[in-house]
């Protein structure tokens, strides 16, 4: 059980966006993809969710995602999106009870009522039932977009089979705390069985967070691997055309890195 | 369209905050007493003030015998002419609920974008042609030839122009609007070429069938015209969590396992048939589809599955309304009610742009 995607490539007008990328994840383990602006990484979320029309083959949970109902595929995974707007004055409760009627109904009525205020409490924004979405700020009108999002695939393993949760950028409009909540939810949903890829950008956060990484650059993979793997100074040289240093801490040994070591190494002159 | 302080706080009552939906109930209650008395109005408002409403009504049951003056004016003139009203004024309302919805755009209206135009066509082109068609095919369609011309011109516009907005998957609402207006113009156009053939008599009746009036009606224009918008008031509530999901966006909605393409064709056709065979009957009456759903947003919040229904109970309350009034301000004449609606409905959808001025972003 997991996501695979073989050789796809992707043509917006003629632009071609991807070039035969692979790309593996596994249930159980949050994946993160990486690079610069404009490398295809949201691009590619949307081949894997079949936002996209693609060539090559895409298969979730060993189904192949063109052949399987918009229904179905609801059923088993949701999307978060970079933003949302709406275009009429829903209360934030009604925005996340969206979340309630997607795909093939799992919940019982009394889940119904109770699910979308977990599923806010979840994301920090217990009391916000009552406010009007399009008051809110950025950060909270994705977090409100995280709970509908939720709310759609609580249940990180349905009848044995994995859910996932596909985020695209889902930290970038958020406050430092905020950003760890975020991803802890993702950590805990892949820990109990569920499935997440994630367009990031913070690549200390990713490190964090990750169990897998998948670095882009220019429609292309770069590496795929564990983040001690793909987090070095030459793969991320190449791909960001910038030169960052990773560190380790010897506390734990997750890889980190300062990006002040790019400032100070471009004002010396050091070639990049 | 934000401008949120503006809209009824959801009450902070014992239930959850944010949950209108016993507000949809108590709206749903409160307009079923208003539809019931606005019948009856329309039913006892009339030209013939004598008349005696109640025992015409129970003379054909042989419960009371009133005179054949007053039972022809309630069970011929008055009745259909009510039902009429009522089913229109659910359908268009309905219809600019569906289509705002769909273009996730609160100023969206089947007569906004043309499809009322087209629908016009339809209508105008088979008054005035219609007695050109070889006989067979009169004798088949009959009655049916100008709601289904509407239907199909309605239905026509209103291909084109998705067709013309949309690209790459995305429907841009400014495009829409535009192309809506180049289409209204040139079916205008076209209606306007059809009209100079017609002859003194046909002239007449298009005049003030295209302001809008439904003092024409008859039990023979309200049955053809029945089915199409029943089809529309019955399709139209299982459009609404497809509807809310696409308030998200279309690539949401697709992600939520709604079959937008499929559900975008259902909508477009049953709010063209429906709004095709109510301007066959009645002409073009404005605003209905922006004013109601509009005010029930305000009322109630925009949760579709409390809207659509809503709006077919307050749109038929506000034709009905508008009819009477339409009845009486002349009296003895009428004036066409698409007068009334449009003197009603022009500043009212001019005061929602301006106080969404600062949100409304096409």
């Amino acid at each position: 059980m997991g996501l695979v995607c073989n050789k796809t490539s992707l043509f917006l007008g003629r632009a071609q966006i991807l070039h035969d990328v692979d790309f593996v994840a596994a249930a159980g383990e949050v994946t993160c993809i990486v690079g610069p602006n404009g490398c295809g990484k949201t691009t590619l979320l949307k081949a894997l969710t079949g936002e996209l029309a693609y060539k090559g083959h895409i298969a979730l949970n060993g189904a192949n995602i063109r052949r399987q109902s918009p229904q179905v595929l609801a059923t088993q995974r949701a999307v978060l999106p970079q933003a949302t707007n709406l275009a009429f004055p829903f209360t934030v409760l009604e925005v996340v009870r969206i979340g309630l009627t997607a795909g093939l109904s799992t919940n019982t009525p009394g889940d119904n009522e109770r699910l979308p205020l977990d599923a806010l409490a979840r994301v920090g924004l217990a009391g916000f039932e009552g406010r009007f979405y399009q008051e809110l700020s950025g950060g909270e009108k994705q977090r409100v977009q995280l709970a509908r999002v939720l709310v759609q695939t609580w249940e990180p393993v349905l009848n044995g089979i994995p859910r996932w949760l596909f985020l695209d950028e889902p930290v970038s409009a958020l406050d430092i705390a905020h950003q760890l909540q975020v991803m802890a939810i993702a950590r805990d949903f892949a820990r109990a069985g569920g499935g997440v890829v994630a367009v990031m950008h913070d690549l200390n956060l990713t490190a964090m967070f990750s169990d897998r990484i998948t670095l882009m650059a220019n429609g292309r993979e770069v590496r795929s691997g564990t983040p001690k793997d793909v987090l070095r100074n030459e793969p991320l040289r190449h791909a960001y055309n910038c030169d960052v240093r990773v560190n380790t801490p010897p506390a734990d040994a997750s890889p980190w890195l300062i990006p002040q070591a790019a400032r100070a190494a471009q004002a010396t002159g050091n070639p990049s | 369209m934000a401008a949120a302080e503006h809209i009824a706080r959801p009450s902070a009552s014992s239930h959850v905050q944010g949950d209108r939906r016993r507000r949809v109930l108590a709206v749903r209650t409160g307009l079923s007493v208003a539809l019931v008395l606005a019948m009856l109005l329309s039913l006892g408002w009339g030209a013939a003030s004598d008349t005696q409403v109640i025992p015409a009504l129970l003379t054909p049951l042989g419960l009371a015998e009133a005179s054949l003056r007053d039972t022809v004016i309630i069970w011929d003139i008055r009745f259909p002419r009510m039902l009429t009203g009522a089913f229109v004024g659910a359908s268009l309302a309905v219809s600019g609920a569906v289509m705002q919805g769909l273009f996730r755009n609160p100023l969206a209206d089947p007569g906004l974008i043309g499809v009322s135009a087209g629908a016009g066509f339809g209508a105008v082109a088979a008054i005035v042609l219609g007695g050109l068609l070889p006989v067979a095919i009169q004798a088949v369609v009959g009655y049916y030839l100008v709601p289904l011309a509407a239907f199909f011109g309605g239905w026509i516009t209103t291909i084109v122009l998705y067709a013309v907005a949309t690209r790459g998957g995305r429907t841009s609402i400014a495009t829409m609007l535009l192309a809506g207006i180049a289409l209204g113009a040139l079916t205008g156009a076209l209606t306007g070429i059809i009209v100079y053939y017609a002859t003194d008599d046909q002239l007449r009746d298009l005049t003030f069938w295209g302001l809008g009036s439904v003092a024409g009606a008859n039990w023979d224009k309200f049955w053809t015209a029945l089915p199409l918008i029943v089809a529309c008031l019955i399709v139209a509530p299982f459009l609404a969590r497809s509807l809310n999901a696409l308030a998200l966006g279309e690539a949401a909605a697709t992600h939520m396992g709604i079959p937008v393409q499929r559900m975008k064709n259902i909508a477009i056709l049953t709010v063209a048939g429906s709004v095709g065979a109510s301007v066959a009957v009645t002409g073009g009456i404005g605003f209905v589809g922006i004013v109601v759903p509009h005010l029930l947003r305000l009322a109630q919040g925009p949760d579709h599955n409390g809207l659509l229904i809503n709006s077919a109970l307050l749109g038929a309350v506000m034709l009905l309304v508008a009819d009477a009034m339409a009845r009486t301000v002349i009296a003895p004449a009428e004036m066409p009610i698409g007068i009334i609606t449009a003197i009603l409905g022009g500043p009212f959808f001019l005061w929602i742009l301006l106080r969404n001025r600062n949100v409304v972003d096409l």
